[in-house]
């Protein structure tokens, strides 16, 4: 028998908590690690002996790590800025169909990235960026995480341009507009939900980009993310210090994350 | 043509240069680089040893493809099964579309350190396996890390979302009167799945399925984490270059597995092409 | 001359949108419309002109100056779009004052125009509303202010009446007109709507497939249609087969004899043959119920039989049959006829057509 529209539906919620647990689960033992000031498993796997947040206060007093942290936010917001810039007037060319022959290619274009595996695009750029004295250096990470950044940033502006009606251009046009007029004063007031949108996602994959910051940036570029990577099996095995950068990473993306979305009504899509 | 209209196609042209030189320096040069390497550096003869049958190369390329497989396989029919449940149950939608999707905001490496520390011996996992094993009468002291299988847990956590997001988009849009329709007529709930939703969605499975092979088959930061040490064939390229520091093997095997993912990515982009709901259609949907 | 279209040609792929139109503006204020249903070019003409659009062959020549390949940005001629186009983004007064900050006028300046130009449309006090607040004739009105801040040379407008409610469409129409001629800017009228274009016009083009068949005033338009296909656009038109008995080609007097045997005169639109096949064409106003006792041998006068009465307030709609054509009279409500009655009927200012090769009628 099917339950009523507003009676609670057992099935439901039974599938819920367990969808619930496995979602979950991982996060909180990422949370309960980052607490864990004594945890010795052998006596007691389920929770550890003696909890606070001397790992946090560990984070904030190392000048290394910390150094990633600040590191990763301000390439990440670079890495926002920069790909936006990058992909504003393509996105704006193939969005409105200037170029009707070549839409379909040019679409297609900025989600090539996507096809090329990060590691071997790492290898590659490796002796390239020892060539350009781009090696160990922070325009370096930064063109190395748009890489990976543009296909969202790309599809994300694309979509936004396709949802203008486009005789506002035509009339801008008539009643005197330039092109840079009409990015400046059409488009990008326009564009707004979708430049949030753009500039999130590649935050996000800024954030999130740890190969080739490994192997074009470090040691003298890092991020959290490497800083994870070391901890959590990479050098050696810290699992609460792991932890505690786990949670670093990942608060303040998911409050921006929801933020947006609150704010823009966009789902955001990382697909 | 006249003139003013190619300046036209010209000046649209240019205004798309600046992602092109971006895409020659950064992704271009760079493969060139590496085929450059692995024939001049390395020797072509030698490239093409690496793949021989029975080769460590081969081996691990063949471990990827099946880890890659069994998780795309698992995770489309768990995302397709969540989304159906919603579809049918048509309750706490909200919640559930909310709840599935974290795992897409999550950075890799953490998901990689995470199931890390879910399946250590002594981990949450690794205990509440052994104790139901137990159960069972049977001696419980599994050993997860360091496996395909973990591999596949800690992927399979990662790619549900995306095999539900495009799964429940699909099941969306079967017009409910169908279901109906159906129902008026007789079909009993699983008929109407059989005969109704699945013909109509299944395209999307396999949309979904080419884009978690792919993904899985080149993410290392997870098996990098978690998985055997080098059998994960883009884990292989890493150690190669970072604790072998072999910049020429390394382009060697990058160059094989840029082939190998290129006519991988050829493969499911036919297949969505043919049977799929193609990228885009999924794009434009706001779940 | 302000304006000046000559021999204008536009494809898009294999379609072709307009096949070498040529016209122009005589006066400095004259209204001027192209008027042909969906598809036979109309818009694409007028995007040509605000050079939104380059046509593949032809010229466009304002004040005698080469236009065809200036940018519309340019050209200062003020465009009003079928759906306004307004700024989401802007306030109303942000959306007059768009074309005005780009001329880098000041700031008091600016604020002038625009308030003169809300005033002249009469639509003050909403100066700090977004578009999307706006009724459909407001939206409309501020379209029409944003072109005239900018003193546009010319007035380019596509079908902006089309989305108003048949009502407002029809007081907008006048209010329109009178704004045009005050301010003394010509204007290019694009639509589908022959009555909005007799009304407002000085001059009518009428296309068709991408081609100008006539040109003209609205009384030459709706009185001396050139073609079939213009009388059967413009108003409405009664059609009969005939053959052709008697041509005057002097006074262009014309006898045709019908299908039936009943001799009519008209006057023919084009040169004809004695024996050629030709197409009548009667006004339902032109038609006029006799009293059969008056039936001499005269011409014109038919026999039809009364099909169905449709009362219609001021007029009544009468269907005719006259021998499988089916005719339309419009009458005063004095005239009391019977359904199934047999009438004679006069009929009064005939045109006659050449057939066209392969028309169905």
């Amino acid at each position: 028998m099917r339950a009523g529209k507003h009676s609670p539906d057992l099935l439901s919620i039974g599938v819920i908590i367990l969808l619930g647990i496995y979602i979950f689960g991982p996060l909180y033992l990422m949370l309960l690690e980052s607490v864990a000031e004594v945890w010795y498993r052998g006596r007691q796997w389920w929770f550890p002996q003696q909890v606070g947040i001397k790992w946090y206060e560990f984070i904030f007093r190392d000048p290394d790590i910390f150094r990633a942290i600040w590191l990763t936010f301000i390439i990440a917001v670079t890495v926002a800025g920069f790909t936006i810039a990058l992909c504003m007037l393509p996105a704006y060319t193939v969005g409105t169909g200037k170029l009707k022959r070549l839409q379909e290619v040019l679409e297609s274009m900025g989600s090539i990235p996507q096809t090329i595996p990060a590691v071997a695009l790492g290898v590659g750029l490796l002796p390239i960026y020892h060539t350009l004295g781009l090696l160990y250096s922070f325009h370096g990470v930064v063109f190395a995480h748009s890489i990976g950044a543009i296909p969202y940033v790309f599809r994300n502006l694309v979509r936004g341009f396709n949802s203008i009606d486009p005789s506002l251009e035509d009339a801008a046009r008539t009643l005197g507009a330039g092109w840079l007029t009409i990015i400046r004063k059409i488009y990008i007031p326009i564009l707004k939900p979708y430049l949030a949108a753009a500039a999130v996602l590649a935050f996000a994959w800024s954030i999130n980009e740890f190969v080739l910051t490994m192997l074009l940036g470090f040691p003298q570029i890092t991020n959290i993310a490497v800083k994870v990577y070391q901890n959590a099996g990479g050098y050696y095995w810290s699992p609460h210090l792991a932890g505690s950068l786990s949670v670093i990473l990942i608060i303040p993306s998911m409050i921006i994350l929801f933020v947006i979305e609150r704010m823009t009504g966009i789902k955001l899509q990382t697909v | 043509m006249k003139p003013a209209s190619i300046w036209r196609n010209i000046k649209s042209f240019l205004y798309f240069s600046p992602l092109l030189i971006f895409l020659i320096f950064l992704v271009l040069w760079p493969i060139i680089q590496i085929w450059y390497f692995s024939i001049s550096e390395y020797g072509l003869m030698n490239t093409i040893l690496l793949i021989n049958p029975g080769s460590y190369v081969f081996d691990s390329l063949i471990f990827t493809i099946q880890v890659a497989g069994v998780t795309t396989i698992l995770s489309v029919v768990i995302g397709y099964l969540i989304a159906l449940f919603l579809i049918v149950r048509k309750r706490y939608i909200q919640v559930v579309v909310n709840l599935v999707r974290i795992p897409l905001f999550v950075p890799f490496i953490v998901i990689g350190f995470i199931w890390r520390a879910v399946m250590i011996p002594k981990g949450y996992g690794t205990m509440i396996l052994n104790t139901i094993i137990q159960l069972f009468g049977y001696e419980g002291n599994v050993k997860l890390l360091g496996t395909g299988w973990a591999i596949n847990i800690a992927h399979i956590w990662l790619y549900i979302p995306i095999a539900f997001v495009i799964s429940y988009a699909a099941l969306l849009s079967v017009d409910p009167d169908l279901v109906d329709a159906a129902r008026n007529l007789g079909a009993s709930m699983r008929h109407v799945l059989a005969k109704i939703y699945l013909p109509l969605t299944w395209r999307a499975l396999v949309t979904s399925a080419s884009i978690i092979f792919l993904a899985s088959f080149v993410g290392v930061s997870i098996p990098l984490i978690i998985g055997s040490r080098i059998t994960y064939f883009p884990v292989l390229i890493f150690y190669t270059i970072t604790q072998k520091f072999d910049l020429a093997e390394a382009a060697a095997l990058s160059s094989i597995f840029i082939i190998v993912s290129i006519f991988l990515g050829f493969l499911t982009y036919i297949l969505s092409v043919r049977f799929g709901i193609g990228g885009r259609s999924y794009e434009g949907r706001e779940a | 001359m302000p304006l000046k279209v000559i021999n204008v040609s536009k494809r898009f792929g294999s379609t072709v949108a307009l096949d070498g139109i040529s016209f122009e503006l005589n006066k400095r204020d004259e209204f001027f419309s192209l008027l042909g249903p969906s598809g036979c070019g109309k818009t694409t003409a007028l995007r040509i002109i605000a050079g939104l659009l380059d046509p593949d062959e032809g010229k466009v020549f304002f004040e005698d100056e080469d236009l065809t390949y200036i940018p519309p940005e340019k050209r200062n001629f003020g465009y009003v779009f079928q759906n306004y186009a307004l700024f989401p983004h802007m306030t109303v007064f942000e959306n007059v004052a768009f074309g005005l900050k780009l001329r880098k006028l000041p700031q008091n300046e600016i604020r002038k125009r625009v308030k003169e130009s809300l005033e002249m449309v009469g639509l003050t006090g909403l100066e700090n509303r977004r578009p999307r607040q706006l009724s459909g004739g407001q939206q409309q009105r501020v379209a029409i202010a944003r072109v005239l801040a900018i003193q546009p040379r010319l007035l380019l407008l596509d079908e902006p009446l089309s989305n108003l409610d048949a009502k407002l469409r029809e007081k907008v129409r006048f209010e329109l007109k009178d704004l045009q001629k005050r301010l003394g800017i010509p204007a290019v009228y694009v639509t589908h709507d022959q009555a909005e274009a007799l009304v407002l016009s000085d001059r009518i083009a009428v296309m068709q497939n991408g081609k100008i068949v006539q040109i003209g005033s609205p009384s030459e338009i709706y009185r001396r249609p050139s073609t079939a296909y213009v009388a059967d656009f413009i108003g409405i038109s009664n059609f009969m087969k005939g053959k052709v008995v008697e041509y005057d080609s002097s006074s262009r007097e014309v006898l045709v004899e019908t299908d039936v045997g009943d001799l009519i005169k008209g006057y023919a639109t084009q040169d004809l043959r004695k024996g050629e096949k030709v197409m009548l064409s009667i006004r339902p106003e032109n038609i006029k119920v006799i009293n059969s006792e008056k039936i001499a041998k005269e011409h014109n006068i038919i026999k039809v039989n009364v099909k169905r009465i449709t009362f219609l307030g001021d007029s009544y709609d009468y269907r005719l049959d006259y021998s499988g054509w089916e005719l339309r009279m419009k009458t005063l409500p004095d005239i009391i006829l019977h359904e199934k009655q047999q009438i004679f009927v006069k009929l009064m200012d005939i045109l006659v057509f050449r057939m066209e090769e392969g028309e169905k009628r």
